[in-house]
């Protein structure tokens, strides 16, 4: 009886173990480019970016065939490369015009921040 | 483009860098490949400005890639900038590197390789140095660990001499306020201990918070650079006192190590005159009362701290008495020299005499006894004792050393005192005294005892102490030592006849043996080849092979078929030690049919070794050869 009991708990530290490994491991993972992500969330809530322009961002950044669209949001040149890359037609025209002035040409507000 | 730096302040966050390298440039790779040139010298400028060293990387490589035209425009100072991140960025460039290399070590001592690293490439100028510093930015501490490095020699970058780097430093003092970087002190610390007595006088010349931080870092630090300084900068006009204080301050247990690293500075008469005038020689003289025996190089400086003050004569004159017999055998010859010195008196004697009655060191008491006033016929003898003594506890190296003071004076006496251990003496003290007699080349002096020992039937010493005295008479100078070294090759024991083939076959044997020994035909040494002990067959291989190579080469062939493996085992090591790669292809025949692990493993490393031997050899050309 008591042998069964020793050798449950040992298996049960064991998982204990491997739990707290996989917990180590997965957070150490996660963190890296979740470090990347808050500041880019920073910029563009700074910027005053929704969530529509954010899809737009990330439309126009696949186009130019960069994983991550903080790019656009620092050069300009970037920017415009995307744009005349995926060639928008007349319908979303309007909307990466208010985008391009969103990012680069209204100063941003130091409420904002 | 109004609002770059904003959005550049935003990504980074308030404290500067808010994501993580990769991240970095992976964001900015595309931006520098589709910016124009405007915009890329906008963003190396807004990005030099970030404290992190990876941005200041990317706003030079921005920099780098705008257009040419652009980066040379008369209204902005892109030079001095770019003078910066170069310097900044070559630096980073190289702890990454090393942070790949070293990973896991700490931030402090990758900051440390990497500045140990930063070459001659990139050219410092001074006066970034001082702007950075005086200016009070961000990079100051670097710049105070750059200066640090350059004055400790572990970085090379530096190249406007020594001269002008005294003035960084003194110019560095006296802007202390704007940057309070530790490490120009420490650096300052360093030159004035290291340099010549300009960098003192400008110190002594100067007053301000700059000095005064100075002698506070002096006084107070216990940085291992401050404290190894320390007995230099008693010498140093402005910083003296500052440094006596911290001598005086430091705990027992840490006088050790300041002592071991500084000791030797103490001959300089004004460190020296400074230092006994303090409490310094009452703290040694405390240290010297602990049970835990001082440190060699410690143990030499402290002789020298006891001298010269009578305020506590009797006390200090003991302690000399202790230190007489410190293991260190230099340290105990400074003790009683120290003692000689002292002006003759009735207290003086009694250590001297203390000294030789007790010390265990032969060159104290030898010394000690030199300066004896009044005469004692016994003295000389006790001398003598203590060097028998010594053969008993000490290493051979260091009783061959006392021999030689010995031999100079009074060299009967020693070769008695051999002679005796040679015939009664302990196995420790047989053992060493062979040194002795190797070391000093006592052979010639003491060949009648040596050989008596090795032809006494009832010997009472073990066959490897008898052997040690046989390969010492292949130095022997008439042919009594030839002799005794031919019957020896007759011996039961194959430890004696191994040592007798050695030294049958020494090269640098006397010429006396050398003739005698020449009776020893190379057929009783192809049959000592095959015997069944192994250090017989490996000695007679090898003195075979010194008398003649070709037979030595036809018997390692026949013993590479012998049918005992020990014998296939021997023939290989024989092969391995001569490295005939004439061999070769009679190893590669016995791998061929060999089936025991042993042989087959060793059989590859010899092959291997011939191979490569054979490659070196190639790589030299005949004119090589002939050059």
């Amino acid at each position: 009886m008591i042998q069964g009991q020793g050798s449950m708990l040992g298996i049960g530290l064991v998982m204990l173990g491997l739990f707290g490994l996989w917990f180590a491991i997965g957070s150490v993972t996660l963190s890296l480019p979740a470090h990347g992500r808050r500041a880019r969330r920073r910029l563009e809530r700074g910027l005053g970016l929704g969530f529509r322009d954010r899809r737009l961002l990330q439309r126009l950044a696949r186009s130019l065939g960069v994983a991550d669209r903080t790019s656009l949001l620092i050069g300009r040149g970037c920017f415009e490369d995307a744009v005349r890359r995926m060639a928008p037609g007349e319908r979303l025209m309007p909307r990466i015009e208010s985008l391009r002035n969103a990012i680069f040409d209204i100063p941003i507000d130091v409420r904002c921040r | 483009m109004p609002d770059l730096q904003d959005r550049i302040q935003l990504y980074f966050g308030q404290k500067g860098l808010g994501c993580c390298p990769v991240s970095l440039q992976r964001i900015l790779a595309p931006v520098l490949r589709h910016g124009t040139s405007t915009e890329l010298l906008e963003l190396g400028r807004v990005l030099l400005g970030q404290p992190a060293p990876e941005a200041a990387l990317a706003g030079l490589d921005a920099i780098d890639r705008a257009e040419p035209g652009h980066r040379s425009r008369p209204d902005d100072d892109l030079p001095t900038i770019e003078r910066r991140a170069r310097l900044y960025a070559g630096c980073f460039v190289r702890s990454q590197v090393l942070g790949a290399a070293y990973e896991g070590v700490s931030e402090a001592l990758r900051g440390d390789l990497l500045l140990a690293s930063f070459g001659s490439a990139a050219h410092v100028e001074p006066r970034l140095l001082l702007d950075e510093l005086e200016g009070g930015t961000p990079w100051s501490g670097f710049v105070g660990r750059l200066l640090l490095a350059f004055t400790t020699g572990t970085c090379s970058g530096f190249e406007s001499g020594q001269d002008v780097l005294e003035r960084i430093l003194i110019s560095s003092l006296d802007s202390w306020e704007n940057h309070r970087q530790p490490e120009v002190l420490l650096a300052a610390v360093v030159m004035a201990a290291r340099s010549r007595d300009r960098f003192a006088r400008e110190l002594a010349a100067r007053e301000g918070p700059g000095l005064s931080a100075l002698k506070r870092a002096v006084r107070e630090s216990s940085d291992p650079l401050v404290r190894s300084n320390l007995v230099a900068l008693v010498g140093v006009r402005g910083l003296s006192e500052a440094a006596v204080g911290a001598l005086e301050q430091l705990r027992l247990s840490q006088i050790d190590s300041v002592l071991a690293q500084g000791g030797h500075l103490l001959r300089s008469p004004r460190r020296h005159r400074r230092l006994i005038r303090s409490r310094m020689p009452a703290r040694v003289s405390g240290r010297l009362g602990q049970r835990r025996p001082l440190e060699a190089g410690a143990a030499r400086a402290v002789t020298r701290l006891l001298s010269g003050n009578d305020a506590h004569g009797d006390q200090y004159m003991n302690r000399l008495v202790e230190l007489a017999s410190h293991p260190d055998p230099l340290a105990g010859v400074l003790a009683s020299a120290q003692l000689l010195d002292r002006p003759a008196g009735p207290r003086r004697e009694a250590a001297l005499d203390s000294i030789r009655t007790h010390s265990n060191n032969p060159l104290a008491v030898r010394l000690a006894s030199l300066g004896a006033t009044s005469g004692d016929a016994g003295r000389a003898s006790r001398s003598i004792e203590a060097f028998e003594r010594s053969l008993e506890a000490r290493p051979g190296w260091w009783c061959a050393s006392c021999a030689l003071a010995h031999l100079e004076s009074d060299p009967k006496q020693i070769l008695s005192v051999l002679e005796r251990v040679l015939e009664h003496g302990s196995d420790r003290a047989f053992e060493t005294a062979l040194e002795v007699i190797h070391r000093r080349r006592l052979v010639p002096d003491l060949e009648r005892a040596l050989v008596e020992l090795v032809q006494t039937d009832d010997s009472r010493r073990a066959p490897p102490l008898l052997a040690r005295v046989i390969r010492l008479l292949a130095m022997g100078p008439t042919d009594r030592s030839a002799r005794v070294i031919i019957r020896s090759l007759a011996s039961h024991h194959a430890l004696l006849q191994a040592a007798a083939l050695d030294a049958a076959t020494d090269r640098k044997a006397s010429p006396a043996v050398r003739a005698g020994c020449s009776l020893v035909d190379v057929a009783l040494l192809e049959r000592l080849s095959s015997s069944p002990e192994e250090a017989v067959r490996q000695g007679a291989l090898r003195a075979l092979r010194v008398r003649s190579g070709s037979r030595a080469r036809d018997m390692v062939q026949r013993l590479l078929v012998a049918t005992t493996p020990e014998l296939r085992l021997t023939a290989l090591d024989a092969i391995h030690s001569g490295g005939d790669p004439e061999l070769r292809s009679s190893v590669l025949r016995l791998m061929e049919r060999e089936d025991v692990p042993n042989i087959i493993t060793r059989g590859r490393s010899v092959l291997a070794f011939l191979e490569s031997r054979a490659r070196i050899s190639s790589l030299v050309t005949p004119s090589e050869v002939e050059a």
